[in-house]
């Protein structure tokens, strides 16, 4: 892999360094600075800045760095004279229009003109005439302009059409009157288009809701991972005290490069919506009114041990969201678990259960998300992908444009910015058909043979059209082949069918396998036994009722943490149950209309913006968040408001020392042996209720989600508002 | 004197030359013909690059790059290739091209297909200037379609095996889509913003394939090279700028217009075939090569011949050999402001310098004549000229920052006088 | 030596010798004022007490950038600031910690709008300890009941600045 080494000298020090790259790129790899606006490294060359001009042996004129291949011998001076000077000249000139108003810009104190002004700019202006301004454009809620103030370094307008495929904005005109634009007051809706606010060099484009409130040197930068989608992207808190006041990304190149997703970017101002619970309700004589903790934990508590006497363990349904952070899920299991109650589940948007005994022991991917880059060959299925996950889909745009072939069956068709080879559009009821077509293409001549029985099956089905045989001799042709299985299986009525499919399929064609999960730590919730049919760490157990089940009885006591009926699929069996039940306890961050007059119990929680914990993402990567923001500062933690449950309802304290730890361990340990059984489920379920079309609204994922007010103005949010009317 | 209009303006005089009978009469296509009819293959191909060589023409679209080093450095290999021909004529004081658009079409498509083959490109497009749209454009089109009903185009020409097919492209009016990269930049349907050099167009060209872009004058000379010979050729002009060339002679001259002469002939001889000095007039200065080259004082370019290697020891450029002859009388202050607005109008505003620097020149310039110059403005302006000198992506920032050196430098009290005047030129 | 002891005791000379400072300085001109009735002049860089000025028309001059509360030594001041109507920044909190600021005046060379000035003014006094905090409002009053006092003061230092 290693290429040849070559020798060259910049600033009279020799180094080695790899051909084939461009000087700017040694340099950066060097820890030499040259100062740059256009180029950016996950961006083509557009080398029209000037600003990183150096000195070159034997070239009459100064070169830009970033356009400049190394080659051997070659003398490079970036401090020279001519090289500063040249860069002096393109400093001046950028400055000569741009407007001094970097006292109330916000990107003042994070810009790269800013800072390069100041080690190569004059100390006066020679300037004299009035200063070129400009309109600004309106982008949307997301995004906003300032283009008096935009240096055309294009970087905007390369990420448009490299990174997101969809070339939103453009240059106009020429010479001096050159504008960045979008094409007649169209606004920019692509899910990864805040990223143009971090690789904007001035402060053309910044952070709209974030317009004008702080300044960067007041904010703390803290480490957090996504909770809104089962990637898990890094991204930066910026804080000012309490008070979350922006998100940035931070690179990972194993999950997202650089980028994070405008859902991940946005969502966080849920958090500071006004529904917010920050005190524990109590329902006393009929009237829900505001409790102590300790009232509220004792009357849980009551609750719990009255029921665990009465052995009702059919009594209770307990149910918790898939966002919730590994430490609270493991202890929310422990408590239903050890109080004797079974009905636990976290799988609010599936309708299938039937190929439970087939589960694996925690659903993930065979391989991290950069590596779908390397894939060859992409089957996705019943995915939304770029609503569902904005950041797979940048990686499978990446595996497109570098040549692989990537397939679709999906239920409708959605737009997408890179070539699809196949596109099978399948009705919902034949999404199992059509896949399991692809499987007896590939079957057909395949070295990993399947089972008589299922051939059996296989053979009573009409035969594959060409898109199948095209897509499974894809499949079969390279080494690097991935299966992708999306949120639109997930509630499928014949999920388990499907996955069955996609893992005799993933054996046949040699291929890797991925599934999609609803919430940031579905993994987390498998792999600490929120599930009815396993306990922690995959030990089976008796048979507690599953999700849709416990929304179809009345109890005697229901549960809901981090779970609002709102996120449910069958919502409106849910808010029967939650109605018909005796008792109905909420855990949540937000106080809903409907859940104020049907609740007994309300425990304010913490929102992942806000506590500690860690979630594992689709690729079982274990990531810490360590946040502790306090929004109503003498609140428990979700952690310690569980303990104190658990202590109230007199059981033994869990341990959570090492928790982390153990599972890391047990994953690594199950990974490999992770073995997909080759067996599909005995009765398939066949309902004609259509529930899969409502689950891929990308802003309306979650409660934060739901309450953002500037994600909720977005073209998506509005059009769904549109379709539901 | 005897090797007037030899080349690319053999056939003017005839009537109607445009058409293709007019142009077979006179020797046409012949050349063409004979290398279908011989043995087209990479010998032939070798042999004519090897004549364009030995010729010594050079490109004739300013630079002065010999061709056939040019086409040679086209890589052999089977891909897709491509030949450009740069018809987009827009510097300013140049309109040879036009008139052998116009006059001699025919010449330009031999020589473009002579030249593909040459290069095994088997794809060319013609990139006319947008502005030829109404008297230039419509005689392209229709000897273009002559070419093909005499089946002297297209695929298996006269069933040699060979292809060639040609298209006509209209530009839309934008002088730096004359630059070659912005040109294919153009070609391709995209703003015309030159391109980084290297990869060169020989390498990544149109399409991302290797092409070659030559000029117009360039390729219209080809035919005749070829069926008159090397040593022909090099009979006239000079030894190291062989040849003749179109001299676009405007200004203040008695009869401007077109003449294709050769190389080294004395300014003064150009001079006199123009018919004079309009009026009588002293002669003050020439700006020998289209308005991107450095102007000459009367006195220096006297002494030149017209050719590559006087001119550049006289410190300007051949160019386009658009000749702007400058009387005495004619304020330089105004002349250098209203270049300058060219330069500032039709920059691509892709690279900062330009962007910025030209409307700065322009506005200090514009400041100057208003009255409201300061001493420290001129030095200034060849401030700003000189930070936008070389530090460009193509040679528009070379191109703008000339003139502005040039003028100050020769013309150095023109310009205080004006400023210390509060406006009044000198001249007047 | 002892009989001339006794005569200076005796005829008071060194008394008189005191008595003569007493009277000579009892008729020079008196340095000390009669404060609060008399006051001392005030330099025009005097700094007291924070003003927040207001342009002719009535605007805030504030722009809400925060440079003051950024150059502040003893983080005096805090800010608060969002995007007004007329789409301008502006400040929506800007206190004034009189318990912490120290009167060094680097808010006022900070400032790139001339919106934080300082005024002579050093005499106030507070009972309650939520007084220290000088809000907006009342960092505007001051600026707009000094403000002729305050734009001599600036226009007379003008000059060496």
């Amino acid at each position: 892999m290693s290429e040849p080494k070559i020798t060259i000298t910049i600033d009279d020090q020799e180094y080695k360094v790899n051909s084939g790259q461009m000087l700017i790129e040694a340099t950066d790899q060097l820890g030499i600075h040259i100062p740059r606006f256009c180029y950016h490294e996950k961006l083509s060359i557009a080398a029209n800045c000037r600003m990183c001009l150096v000195e070159v042996e034997n070239s009459t004129n100064a070169l830009p760095a970033c356009a400049t291949e190394v080659s051997e011998g070659m003398v490079v001076k970036t401090t020279s004279e001519s090289a500063e000077l040249a860069q002096q000249a393109t400093m001046e000139f950028l400055l000569i229009n741009h407007p001094l108003d970097c006292p109330i810009c916000d990107q003042g104190g994070e810009c790269e003109l800013q800072d390069l002004a100041y080690s190569h700019g004059r100390n006066e202006s020679r300037f004299e005439v009035k200063k070129r301004t400009l309109p600004d454009d309106n982008l949307g809620p997301l995004i906003s302009t300032d283009m008096t103030r935009c240096i055309l370094c294009t970087r905007c307008v390369r990420f448009g059409t490299e990174i997101a495929g969809l070339p939103e904005l453009g240059t106009i005109g020429r010479g001096e009157s050159s504008t960045i634009s979008t094409f007649v007051e169209k606004t920019v809706d692509h899910e990864l288009s805040g990223n143009m606010i971090d690789i904007c060099p001035v402060g053309a484009l910044n952070n709209k809701p974030y317009r004008y409130t702080d300044r960067t040197w007041e904010l703390d930068q803290i480490e957090s991972v996504s909770p809104h989608d089962c990637v898990g992207s890094n991204m930066f808190l910026h804080v000012k005290g309490d008070k979350i006041k922006r998100i940035v990304p931070k690179a990972n190149p194993e999950i997202n490069e650089v980028w994070i997703s405008d859902r991940d970017r946005f969502a966080f101002d849920g958090i500071y919506s006004d529904d917010r619970l920050t005190v524990p309700m109590l329902r006393k004589n009929g009237v829900l009114e505001e409790a102590t903790w300790e009232e509220a934990i004792d009357a849980f508590s009551k609750v719990l041990i009255t029921l665990q006497n009465k052995k009702s363990k059919n009594g209770v349904a307990a149910l918790i969201s898939s966002s919730t952070a590994l430490n609270e899920q493991y202890l929310y299991a422990y408590l239903m678990r050890s109080l004797g109650f079974n009905n636990i589940d976290h799988r609010i948007r599936q309708i299938d259960f039937t190929g439970d005994s087939l589960d694996p022991i925690f659903p993930n991917f065979d391989i991290k998300p950069h590596q779908i880059e390397n894939m060859k060959s992409i089957l996705i299925i019943g995915s939304d992908l770029r609503k569902e996950t904005p950041l797979i889909a940048h990686w499978v745009k990446k595996a497109a444009d570098q040549g692989a072939s990537v397939n679709f069956i999906n239920q409708e068709y959605s737009e997408y910015y890179f070539p699809i080879d196949n596109f099978i559009l399948s009705g919902q009821e034949a999404l199992a058909e059509n896949l399991a077509l692809v499987l007896k293409a590939s079957n057909d001549d395949a070295v990993n043979k399947l089972p008589s029985h299922i051939e059996d099956v296989l053979n009573a089905l009409p035969t594959p059209s060409l898109s199948h045989y095209q897509i499974a001799k894809s499949l079969a042709n390279h080494e690097q082949s991935f299966l992708l299985s999306g949120l639109l299986c997930h509630s499928h009525s014949e999920y388990a069918l499907i996955r069955s499919y996609l893992n005799l399929l993933s054996y046949v064609s040699n291929s890797s396998f991925g599934e999609l999960t609803h919430g940031a730590n579905a993994t987390g919730a498998y792999l600490t036994g929120c599930i009815p049919h396993r306990k922690a760490f995959g030990e089976s157990h008796e048979l507690g009722l599953n999700a849709l089940e416990m929304c179809t009885k009345n109890h005697q006591l229901i549960v809901l943490y981090g779970i609002e009926p709102e996120d449910c699929l069958y919502q409106e069996k849910l808010n029967q149950s939650i109605v018909g039940s005796q008792t109905t306890v909420q855990f949540s961050p937000f106080i809903t209309p409907f859940m104020k007059e049907n609740a007994d119990i309300m425990f304010p929680l913490k929102t992942p913006y806000e506590s500690k914990g860690a979630f594992i993402n689709a690729s079982g990567m274990i990531q810490d968040f360590n946040l502790q923001l306090d929004l109503a500062k003498d609140n428990p933690s979700n952690q310690e408001l569980l303990l104190q449950i658990i202590e109230g309802s007199k059981l033994p304290m869990p341990s959570l020392d090492n928790l982390k730890e153990k599972i890391k361990k047990f994953i690594d340990e199950t990974k490999n042996t992770h073995n997909r059984l080759l067996e599909i489920p005995e009765k398939v379920l066949k309902t004609t209720k259509n529930y899969s079309s409502v689950s891929s609204h990308l802003y309306d994922v979650d409660s934060i989600t739901r309450r953002s007010r500037p994600l909720q103005q977005t073209k998506d949010a509005l059009s769904q508002f549109s379709e539901d009317q | 004197m005897m090797h007037e209009n030899s080349i690319c303006f053999s056939n003017i005089n005839q009537p109607e030359s445009w058409k293709i009978e007019n142009y077979m009469a006179s020797g046409g296509y012949l050349q063409w013909k004979k290398i279908l009819q011989g043995q087209p293959g990479d010998k032939a191909r070798q042999k004519i690059v090897e004549i364009i060589k030995t010729s010594g023409l050079r490109g004739r679209g300013g630079a002065g790059f010999p061709t056939g080093l040019k086409w040679s450095f086209m890589p052999k290999t089977t891909e897709q290739k491509y030949l450009v021909c740069n018809s987009d004529e827009s510097e300013p004081g140049t309109c040879h091209d036009r008139e052998i658009l116009k006059l001699n079409p025919h010449a330009v498509i031999e020589g473009m297909a002579i030249a593909g083959f040459a290069m095994d490109a088997t794809v060319g497009y013609n990139y006319v200037r947008g502005e030829f749209i109404k008297d230039c454009y419509p005689i392209v089109e229709f000897a273009l379609q002559e070419a093909y009903t005499h089946n002297l185009l297209g695929k298996n020409i006269l069933g040699s095996g060979v292809n060639f097919d040609l298209y006509n492209f209209l530009g839309a009016g934008a002088y730096i889509c004359g630059e070659e990269t912005g040109l294919l930049e153009s070609l391709e349907g995209k703003q015309g913003k030159p391109r980084f050099k290297p990869p060169f167009p020989a390498k990544f060209g149109v399409y991302g394939m290797p092409t070659t872009v030559n000029n117009t004058q360039t390729l219209a000379s080809v035919p005749k090279i070829i069926e008159q010979g090397t040593e022909w050729y090099k009979s006239m002009g000079t030894d190291k700028s062989p040849g003749t060339n179109i001299f676009s002679v405007t200004g203040h001259v008695n009869k401007p217009g077109n003449y294709e002469l050769p190389l080294g002939i004395p300014f003064a001889d150009l001079l006199e075939r123009a018919g004079g000095m309009l009026d009588n007039k002293k002669l003050k200065a020439v700006i020998p090569g289209g308005l991107s080259t450095k102007v000459l004082p009367g006195d220096v370019i006297a002494d030149c011949t017209m050719d590559y290697e006087s001119l550049a020891s006289a410190g300007s450029a051949l160019g386009t050999g658009a000749v702007v002859v400058i009387a005495e009388g004619t304020c330089m202050v105004e002349l250098l402001k209203r270049s300058s607005r060219f330069y500032y109008v039709e920059n691509c505003g892709q690279c900062t310098p330009c962007r910025e620097g030209t409307g700065w020149l322009y506005r200090l310039l514009q400041k100057i004549t208003q009255g409201k110059g300061q001493e420290s403005d001129l030095t200034l302006l060849v401030d700003v000229a000189n930070r936008i000198e070389g530090n460009t992506i193509c040679a528009f920032g070379d191109a703008a920052a000339w003139p502005v050196q040039s003028f100050i430098e020769h013309y150095y009290s023109e310009f205080e006088y004006m400023i210390n005047n509060h406006g009044k030129s000198i001249a007047a | 030596m002892k009989i001339l002891n006794i005569i200076k005791t005796l005829t008071l000379i060194d008394l008189l010798k005191g008595l003569k400072v007493t009277l000579k300085n009892f008729f020079k001109p008196k340095i000390t004022v009669q404060y609060p009735e008399v006051k001392t002049p005030i330099s025009n860089r005097f700094r007291g007490k924070l003003a927040l000025m207001k342009y002719e028309n009535g605007e805030e001059r504030c722009i809400a950038c925060k440079l003051c509360s950024a150059v502040c030594p003893a983080n005096a001041i805090s800010i608060d600031s969002e995007e007004s109507e007329d789409g301008t920044r502006r400040t929506t909190r800007f206190d004034i910690d009189a318990f912490k600021c120290v009167y060094c005046g680097f808010c006022e060379e900070a400032c790139p709008v001339d919106a934080i000035v300082e005024t002579d003014i050093f005499e106030y006094h507070m009972t309650e300890n939520h007084q220290r905090l000088q809000t907006k409002e009342m960092l505007l009053q001051l600026g707009d009941d000094y403000r002729e006092k305050i734009v001599r003061k600036k226009e007379k230092d003008h000059h060496y600045k």
